[in-house]
């Protein structure tokens, strides 16, 4: 008997939904590599069969693979359920796949090294790795991407900045403290493609990677903290006929002209 | 003239000459749509009038607004009607298109933290400033800037869905990012760098009036920052060179098919 996941992964509606963006043959591909990792992890198996599902379609709109060799993308467990986690590598390759850039690369500049930016009319950027001896911890990290006009685009990310999205993160224990440079990496990727042509696949390579880390629903950072700004005044609000807008209650009760105004009533 | 204007009236900050958020969002389709005459859509002219009733209330909106009753303008009397309503040299609103704003307009003060954010404070204040960087002058008008130091601008959007992910592609594919960080941008110019966050109240066009209020990450705003520093060095080189030209890219540029 077929087990549960060997059903989901036989469905029809993710064959058609593979045969829309690829061939039956990465089709076959790829479930066959799903089935080999699901067959060897008891706790993907556990997991929520529609995560998987998705998960899979994921895989077919991306267009990463889920070939063990090429190191592009993975299943992985998290929270009961199947989470499809692109690497840098993946990443890099559905962004050049997809046709939106030539070329794009992030590297992790360290302490000793030598490294310049200049933004502006003229933009540049140089870095040179320092080769001997130890080249100190992570410093920045930058993403270039070279467009099809030979423009090309680059940020930088300060440690700080990584920080503050690895404090967002939900991923904080796996990957970002075993992988931290790959995930600065895929961060800075992340952040240069807002700014690039968008491609559908690459969106949905983002957000999949932003859900896996837990980066996009539950990221309410700024709005709590703008929310809180907003409840140290807690007054009731009054609509002003005189100033056609509305006014809290103490200036309400402190105007002169309070007697004859109607506006409480 | 640079800093916070509040009485400057919209026909006199439209004529001032600056680089603003909408002549950034035309310098993006090509230098040349920039420097096309613009005119007032309907849609426009909507949204002038429910901002003016939302935000000013309705002695400001009868000022610059009049709203029209039903007119058969088949008719001599309906046409001289029509003339009369016309002289009075105010933009005409159909009663249709009044009614449909009011009700847009009480959703949004029923919203809790929608009428938080428009209870006092300044609205349509003009902001005049030079990009550090390039030293262009430029200009924004902030919707709402509530008073008390809450580091906010306050900007109403009516919009198709005010769903939290139709609304962030229509962020997105709008520029809004970009009008945020532009926005702030400006107004710490001129206001000691105060401000540091921007609130999208969403209203949608249609029954329920769903409202919503947005915020943008600090992350996000960097990256809006970044597209509205491309537009304005891109305006820069066209100053410089004294063309506007109308493309993008002077070579060949192979076309990338999508899966369609």
């Amino acid at each position: 008997m077929a087990l549960d996941y060997e059903i989901v992964l036989g469905d029809a509606k993710i064959k058609n939904a593979f045969l829309q963006v690829a061939n039956e043959d990465t089709y076959f591909k790829e479930i066959i590599f799903a089935k080999q990792v699901l067959d060897n992890s008891d706790a993907l198996q556990k997991c929520d069969k529609n995560s998987l599902r998705s998960a899979i379609f994921n895989i077919a709109l991306t267009g990463a693979t889920l070939n063990p060799a090429l190191h592009q993308a993975y299943l992985v467990p998290r929270k009961g359920k199947v989470c499809l986690d692109i690497s840098y590598r993946g990443l890099v390759k559905i962004a050049t796949d997809s046709g939106g850039v030539i070329d794009v690369d992030a590297t992790v500049v360290r302490d000793h090294d030598e490294f310049y930016y200049e933004q502006g009319l003229t933009p540049a950027l140089k870095h040179i790795p320092c080769i001997e001896g130890d080249p100190g911890g992570f410093k920045f990290v930058y993403a270039i991407a070279t467009l099809h006009n030979g423009i090309k685009k680059f940020i930088v990310l300060s440690k700080d900045e990584i920080e503050k999205v690895k404090a967002t993160s939900q991923a904080k224990s796996g990957p970002w403290s075993e992988w931290y440079d790959e995930m600065a990496r895929k961060t800075a990727v992340k952040k240069l493609y807002k700014l690039l042509p968008q491609t559908d696949r690459m969106s949905t390579a983002v957000s999949v990677l932003n859900e896996h880390e837990g980066l996009s629903k539950d990221s309410q950072v700024k709005a709590l903290e703008v929310m809180k700004r907003f409840d140290d005044k807690k007054e009731t609000l009054i609509m002003c006929p005189d100033k056609q807008t509305m006014v809290t209650e103490s200036s309400c009760s402190g105007c002169e002209k309070i007697a004859t105004c109607n506006a409480r009533e | 003239m640079i800093g916070l204007y509040p009485n400057i009236s919209h026909e006199e900050y439209h004529k001032i000459e600056a680089v603003s958020n909408s002549y950034l969002s035309r310098l993006s389709r090509c230098p040349a749509a920039a420097k096309v005459p613009q005119t007032e859509t309907p849609a426009m002219l909507f949204g002038g009038a429910f901002h003016s009733l939302l935000l000013e209330g309705e002695v400001a909106f009868n000022e610059r607004f009049v709203v029209a009753p039903q007119i058969d303008k088949r008719t001599k009397d309906g046409k001289a009607q029509w003339a009369a309503l016309q002289e009075l040299g105010k933009v005409v609103v159909s009663a249709e298109d009044y009614d449909l704003m009011t009700e847009m307009a009480n959703a949004v003060i029923k919203h809790p933290f929608a009428i938080k954010c428009l209870a006092e404070g300044r609205s349509e204040t003009s902001v005049f400033w030079n990009d550090p960087e390039t030293g262009l002058y430029c200009k924004c008008r902030p919707d709402r800037i509530p008073d008390g130091d809450h580091g906010v601008i306050v900007d109403v959007k009516t919009t198709v869905s005010a769903d939290k992910k139709a609304f962030a592609y229509t962020v997105n594919r709008l520029g809004y990012d970009r009008q945020a960080a532009f926005y702030i941008d400006g107004f710490n110019a001129v206001c000691s760098g105060s401000v540091d966050a921007f609130i999208f109240i969403a209203v949608e066009k249609e029954p329920p009036y769903k409202v919503a209020c947005f915020t943008l990450s600090d992350g996000d705003i960097s990256v809006g920052r970044m597209k509205y520093r491309d537009l304005i060095e891109r305006e820069k080189g066209c100053r410089e060179a004294g063309e506007w030209p109308h493309y993008d890219d002077e070579g060949l540029v192979e076309l990338w098919m999508p899966n369609f």
